[in-house]
């Protein structure tokens, strides 16, 4: 459980801070102390941004966050709506408080924050709220559709870009877009300068703090976003992310990501190769040339039959959408 | 660590916890307007705060983390006990009924109307897209905001009168202030919870993790030996005797089959052991520390398991009967482990063929009916296991003092919880008082005596004052649920539709324990068999032990499963005749002047009797119906991909249980000339309370505010039976006004003799006086003069009200929905009801109660239900996975009439309104998705998954 909070002045302190905690830990259980690698320092030191333990991206998600925890993890906390609610009995599953990190430094409010229009692309602080996404003049469409289905207005206002990437769940909102815009990221910690990477890359093996997600400039191509769920407010049951340049009914070198059948959100070569550089067919035949990929399990959610129906479903609607979307700018 | 922020406009500076959320200081601290719902999840909205000025949940933040910042809670706009722009709004659209969630929708509101001066409906709708509510279905906060809105612009705005009603009468039928809205929407002390002192102990129960499983062995050494521990409980120490946790009237129609801890566990969540400690941390940590060892036995999990020869018995102890003998063939020698069954009521059981209750009945000859029929369809329907998920989950506050056992409590019925409780303990009922504090929703749930039997325990034996709480997990897991019914259903009916038979036999999952196993499942059919007139009709009826979460009261009791059934058969023989579904149901439909012989063999445990009706207005609803849906046109066209149905049901409810329930209610003048009105009656957040100030000012011809009312405190005021059974406005209401009718009569005699004239040229006139011929007297002067000096007594009306008269309220459901083959979802676009409830008492709350019953039966009928994994865990035990309706999931077109037809006994001509609104909108959006997409779902909810199956789609 929580033992110690902790506010650094910036980032760098941030970084110092998380990087003492690793070093103690590692001390005591003879690990690894470094920021760079997730894998070898159980996760807590690699959380991105804020509203989650960051490890949970390398160890599989918010069900096994715990699991960063129970070694005397450390996480960056800044929106809190993920990492708070992992305390919550239903959300905890047979996690206890023993499983929650003991140090979380508050970086809420050192991030960058904000969306800015930059040669390299749209630059988003990872401290920016899902509200301040949607309410941004320069967030295009697809981008208001991602940020819309974070939960409800609450948890918007709280709710930071950089925490759901770091949760990186296979619900998250953020993440199927910006995989399919071949988005990048901008880190501070694990060397002696920020720097960027993909975010495909950071997302297999998330290094330091989080501090910017950069999707680059659109090149005429056009983005969508489509999601299902049980309620509107639900989290979301599956998720998908198109973006192409369209040509007619053509979709042109499309990049398609799906959520909600693995995971963590994943590009789907097999799908997009059944697509690309080809006129998009009808709904029906569209749906049906999907359903054999999708794979799921049966769980309360539903069985594996229904989601891939769904699923196939809800790409095929993605890749219709795609054919009227805007064109990024 | 400190943390210090501005709150509220105040700088505060407080030492905290590093885990400490936002939500836990501040009820710490005593700002009780943060209320928690979901225990962290962040999926009810009710912790809400304005944190620089962005409304979010506070149970998600730290309050280390608002160091520096400004946070305003509902307390800030509650200063000198005024009202904001949106909390008088609020009130004047009916929005506060419970008012557990109010506080967190007044900041969402405000903080709407800081962005958007004039917000349209999708901005409120995103406003309060993250706070849940269970009882108004929301549709009136678009209402609260436009007047808000328009009072920031016009502070002189006043909104037009909403449907009035009794022209006649100055209050009823008019709309007036809920008597405890304005406490409620600032957010003052009115729970349970609020109540708690700082001394006092935390009580945690050990859930069982099986279905069904003996406890082998149980060692609490090492918990009793830790800090803070007051006391353990275990079925070793725990009071030897069987009860039920039914709040029925006693002789309860319910088998006495539960222990406080049973031998034997028999559900995912039975008491294992409690542990009561001085604080909440260290009963966490005694809890960890008991060892129990189980032998683990295969659990009951579906009805066809229960019924299955040789299945494993739920119940085995031995069986007694009070009153009766056991049913020919029935078991009753117990397995000399198990906890007893005693039955004071005759259920025809056999417990240990898990049967918990039986009955079986009708009129005619349903054979030869069938053997008449040119058409005869037989269907079978299935309702799951539904929650009723009120925000504030079970909770009870209870201590010792003066030697007596006080409890505070959030119950439906107090005078039940009191007979229960006192017997459990073995102390007479006059050592102890039950204090019903406002309840943050209830819907049935907190009909039954849940939490305080053990708190009421233990803090007798210990003399410590004991505060035990569910967290949402355990009010998934250990509340009380919708029983799992499988019903039936065989009709029979000439070609041109005339029915010549109908039959239902209902099969339901009571669950672990019995209450509630026969009236529940028998008004599934009491509330939709007397619908149609059918000369020969059969019913029957068998309720099942299982090792699933325990069923009992949900609002509509039952009724709403047996409506889907019925209903949805009607439609579905419509279908077979080539008719239109409504044309049916106006050729069988109970209609004015008919006698409904069915009820001859629906007599709640009585013998019955046929009943007359006078007025019906069935058909003036249905008439209504058509006409806004353009009934015989064809169908809108909906968006592309989507398909449009349509469909429409009849539904009617009771009014109380006449002839076994009785209220009472005492109104003392007090010497200013206003009025304490003592009612017995349990408001839940229904509006109760309003109906008998209402009563009592109408009678005695003043205004709401000089009527105060005190109600569901077993000290104070008189008996009860209790918030259920529809009987609220009926009975309660009832009691009211005829103890208005007693004073008002006294208070004339006296004034008689202080005028010197006869009392028959007297009247009571507003506001309060009595005058005659040649004179006047006010009421405070009456008050005045009575108690003092040569004065004859306090003058106080008293009231008690029994009837055996049926009072019926009926109504008339349309739905239409559009359905998306592809991915199975359904989108409820239009709703309408109307509804008939006699006079209106209060037609903006009736509304709200209409629109909040309506609302949880179209999340029954779409979303929720319980899941279970194979050995009977429940899966779904927090809103994340348990999905009830938000502000999102209202129809565009949700629209209420009410459609009086007064009754000659209920009160100013009221019947009741709420639990008949959950009746239609099941089998409404069943025949409206067969209307859209040629398929019937007879499961309900009818998931995207269900409607995929249904259409062989996978």
């Amino acid at each position: 459980m929580v033992k110690e909070y902790v506010r650094p002045k910036d980032a760098a302190e941030a970084v110092a801070l998380m990087e003492q905690a690793l070093a103690k830990r590692a001390a005591t259980s003879g690990g690894a102390a470094t920021i760079g690698g997730a894998a070898t320092i159980g996760g807590a030191a690699t959380i991105g941004g804020a509203a989650t333990i960051g490890g949970a991206a390398t160890i599989g998600g918010a069900a096994t966050i715990g699991g960063a925890a129970t070694i005397g993890g450390a996480a960056w906390l800044a929106g809190g709506t993920a990492l708070l609610s992992t305390a919550s009995p239903s959300v905890a599953g047979n996690r206890t408080a023993a499983d929650f990190p003991e140090l979380l430094i508050d970086v809420g409010r050192i991030l960058p924050r904000g969306l800015n229009q930059t040669a390299a692309g749209l630059v988003i602080g990872a401290g920016t709220t899902f509200q301040e996404v949607l309410e941004s003049p320069l967030a295009f469409s697809a981008l208001q559709a991602s940020a819309r289905s974070m939960a409800n207005r609450n948890i918007r206002n709280r709710a930071t870009v950089g925490g759901n990437l770091a949760f990186n769940k296979s619900c998250a909102s953020l993440v199927p877009l910006c995989l399919a815009l071949d988005a990048a990221v901008e880190c501070a910690g694990g060397g002696p300068a920020n720097q960027t990477l993909p975010l495909a890359k950071w997302l297999i093996k998330p290094a330091g703090l989080l501090l910017n997600l950069i999707l680059p400039a659109g090149g005429g191509r056009s983005a969508a976003f489509a999601r299902s769920s049980r309620t509107a407010c639900d989290v979301s049951t599956a998720t998908v992310a198109a973006v192409a340049t369209v040509k007619g009914r053509r979709l042109l070198e499309l990049c398609l990501v799906v959520g909600g059948f693995s995971l963590h959100a994943l590009r789907r070569l097999d799908i997009e190769a059944l697509f690309d550089g080809r006129d998009l067919d009808d709904l029906a035949a569209t749906e049906a040339a999907i359903r054999p990929l999708l794979s799921a399990i049966d769980d309360q959610r539903g069985s594996s039959a229904f989601k891939r129906q769904q699923g196939a479903a809800l790409v095929a609607d993605c890749l219709q959408a795609l054919l009227s979307a805007e064109v990024l700018p | 660590m400190k943390t210090s922020f501005i709150l509220n406009g105040r700088t505060v500076a407080w030492e905290v916890e590093p885990a400490e959320t936002l939500l836990a200081v501040l009820r710490r601290k005593g700002l009780v307007s943060v209320r928690n719902g979901c225990d962290g999840e962040g999926s009810c909205g009710l912790c809400a705060v304005l944190l620089e000025g962005r409304l979010v949940n506070s149970c998600q933040l730290l309050a280390l983390q608002v160091d520096g910042s400004r946070v305003y809670t509902v307390e800030h706009y509650g200063q000198d006990r005024g009202l904001s722009i949106v909390q008088r709004a609020l009130i004047d659209a009916a929005c506060v009924q419970c008012g557990y969630c109010t506080p967190a929708v007044v900041l969402a509101l405000h903080e709407l109307l800081e962005r958007s001066a004039r917000p349209t409906k999708a901005e409120v709708r995103d406003a309060l897209s993250g706070t849940l509510c269970r009882c108004t279905g929301y549709e009136q906060f678009y209402a609260a905001a436009r007047i808000a809105a328009a009072r920031l612009l016009d502070p002189a705005y006043v909104e037009p009168a909403g449907p009035e009603f009794r022209p006649d009468l100055v209050h009823v039928g008019k709309d007036r202030d809920k008597v405890d809205a304005a406490g409620l929407a600032r957010g003052e002390r009115a729970f349970v919870e609020d109540r708690v002192d700082a001394t006092a102990c935390h009580l945690l129960v050990l859930p069982s993790p099986h279905a069904h499983a003996w406890v082998k062995s149980i060692d609490t050494a090492a918990a009793e030996a830790m800090p803070g521990v007051v006391s353990i409980v275990t079925h070793q120490n725990c009071p030897d005797q069987v009860y039920t946790t039914a709040g029925q009237g006693f002789p309860e129609p319910s088998p006495h089959d539960q222990r406080m801890f049973p031998r034997k566990l028999r559900y995912v969540g039975d008491r294992v052991a409690a542990v009561l400690a001085e604080s909440l941390d260290e009963a966490r940590a005694a809890l960890a520390a008991i060892k129990v060892e189980y032998e683990v036995l295969q659990p009951v999990l579906s009805i066809a398991a229960a019924k299955a020869s040789g299945a494993p018995i739920v119940h085995h102890g031995e069986v007694s009967y009070v009153v009766g003998n056991p049913p020919a063939g029935s078991s009753v020698k117990g397995d000399g482990r198990d906890d007893p069954i005693i039955y004071q009521f005759p259920l025809h059981a056999d417990p240990h063929r898990n049967l918990a209750a039986s009955v079986a009945d009708g009129i005619g000859d349903v054979e030869k009916g069938f053997a008449e029929a040119d058409v005869v369809i037989e269907r079978s329907y299935k309702g799951n296991r539904v929650q009723c998920t009120p925000l504030e989950p079970h909770v009870v506050y209870a201590k010792v003092d003066g030697g007596r056992l006080v409890i505070h409590a959030s119950t439906q019925v107090p005078w039940h919880v009191r007979r229960i409780v006192s017997r459990v303990i073995g102390i007479s009922e006059n050592k102890v008082r039950i204090i019903k504090e406002r309840v943050g929703g209830g819907f049935g749930a907190k009909q039954d005596i849940v939490v305080e039997d053990l708190a009421g325990w233990l803090a007798w034996t210990t003399g410590r004052p004991v505060f035990f709480r569910y967290d949402r997990a355990q009010e998934f897991s250990a509340s009380r649920t919708r029983h799992v019914m499988e019903i039936s259903v065989k009709l029979g009916a000439k070609q041109d539709g005339r029915l010549t038979a109908v039959q239902m036999v209902l099969d339901a999952d009571t669950g672990p324990y019995g209450q509630h196993c026969l009236t529940v499942p028998m008004n599934a059919i009491s509330k939709s068999l007397p619908l149609v007139l059918c000369d020969n009709a059969r019913f029957e009826v068998k309720s099942y032990y299982t090792n699933l979460s325990p069923a009992g009261a949900y609002q509509g009791y039952g009724a709403p499963k047996g409506s889907f059934a019925l209903q949805t058969a009607l439609a579905e023989l419509a279908a077979e005749l080539g008719m239109d579904q409504l044309d049916l149901l106006e050729k069988n439909r109970v209609r004015s002047g008919s006698t409904i012989e069915i009820l001859r063999s629906l007599g709640e445990g009585r013998p019955g009797a046929a009943v007359t009706l006078g007025e019906c207005g069935l058909g003036e609803m249905i008439r209504r119906g058509r006409e806004a849906f353009k009934w015989s046109m064809p169908r809108p066209a909906a968006e592309p991909g989507w398909k449009s149905g349509q469909g429409a049901v009849i539904i009617q409810q009771g009014s109380g249980l006449p002839g076994l329930d009785a209220a009472n209610a005492e109104l003392r003048l007090l010497a200013d000339g206003t009025l304490l009105l003592l009612s017995g009656g349990a408001d839940l957040g229904t509006g109760l309370d309003t109906v008998t100030a209402k009563a009592a000012a109408e009678i005695m011809g003043l205004d709401m505010e000089d009527v105060a009312v005190i109600s569901g405190d077993t000290d104070i005021t008189p008996f009860d039976k209790g918030a259920y059974a529809s009987s609220g406005t009926y009975f309660s209401g009832n009691a009211a006004v005829r103890a208005a009718e007693d004073l008002r009569a006294k208070c004339l005699a006296v004034a008689a003799g202080l005028l010197g004239e006869p009392v028959e040229d007297l009247r009571l006139v507003p506001r309060g006086i009595v005058r005659g011929k040649q004179g006047e007297i006010s009421l405070a002067k009456l008050a005045h003069l009575s108690i003092q000096g040569e004065g004859h007594h306090e003058l106080c009306g008293y009231g008690n009200f029994k009837t055996d008269h049926a009072a019926f309220p009926y109504g008339a459901h349309f739905a239409q929905v559009a359905v998306n083959e592809r991915s199975g979802q359904v989108v409820l676009k239009r709703y309408h009801a109307y509804q008939d409830c006699g006079t209106p008492i209060n037609p903006a709350l009736a509304l709200g109660q209409i629109y909040g019953g309506v609302m949880k039966a179209v999340g029954h009928s779409l979303y929720e239900e319980m899941l279970y994994d194979p050995n009977g865990k429940p899966l779904n035990t927090g809103f994340l996975d348990y999905k009830i309706p938000s502000v999102f999931e209202v129809p565009e077109d949700f629209h209420i009439e009410l459609v009086p037809v007064a009754d000659e006994v209920g009160p100013f001509g009221g019947k009741s309104v709420s639990e008949i609104s959950l009746n239609g909108a099941a089998p409404a959006i069943a025949i409206a998705i067969h209307d859209a997409v040629g398929v019937w779902c007879r499961e309900w909810p009818f998931t995207p998954e269900r409607v995929l199956k249904a259409l062989g789609k996978i």
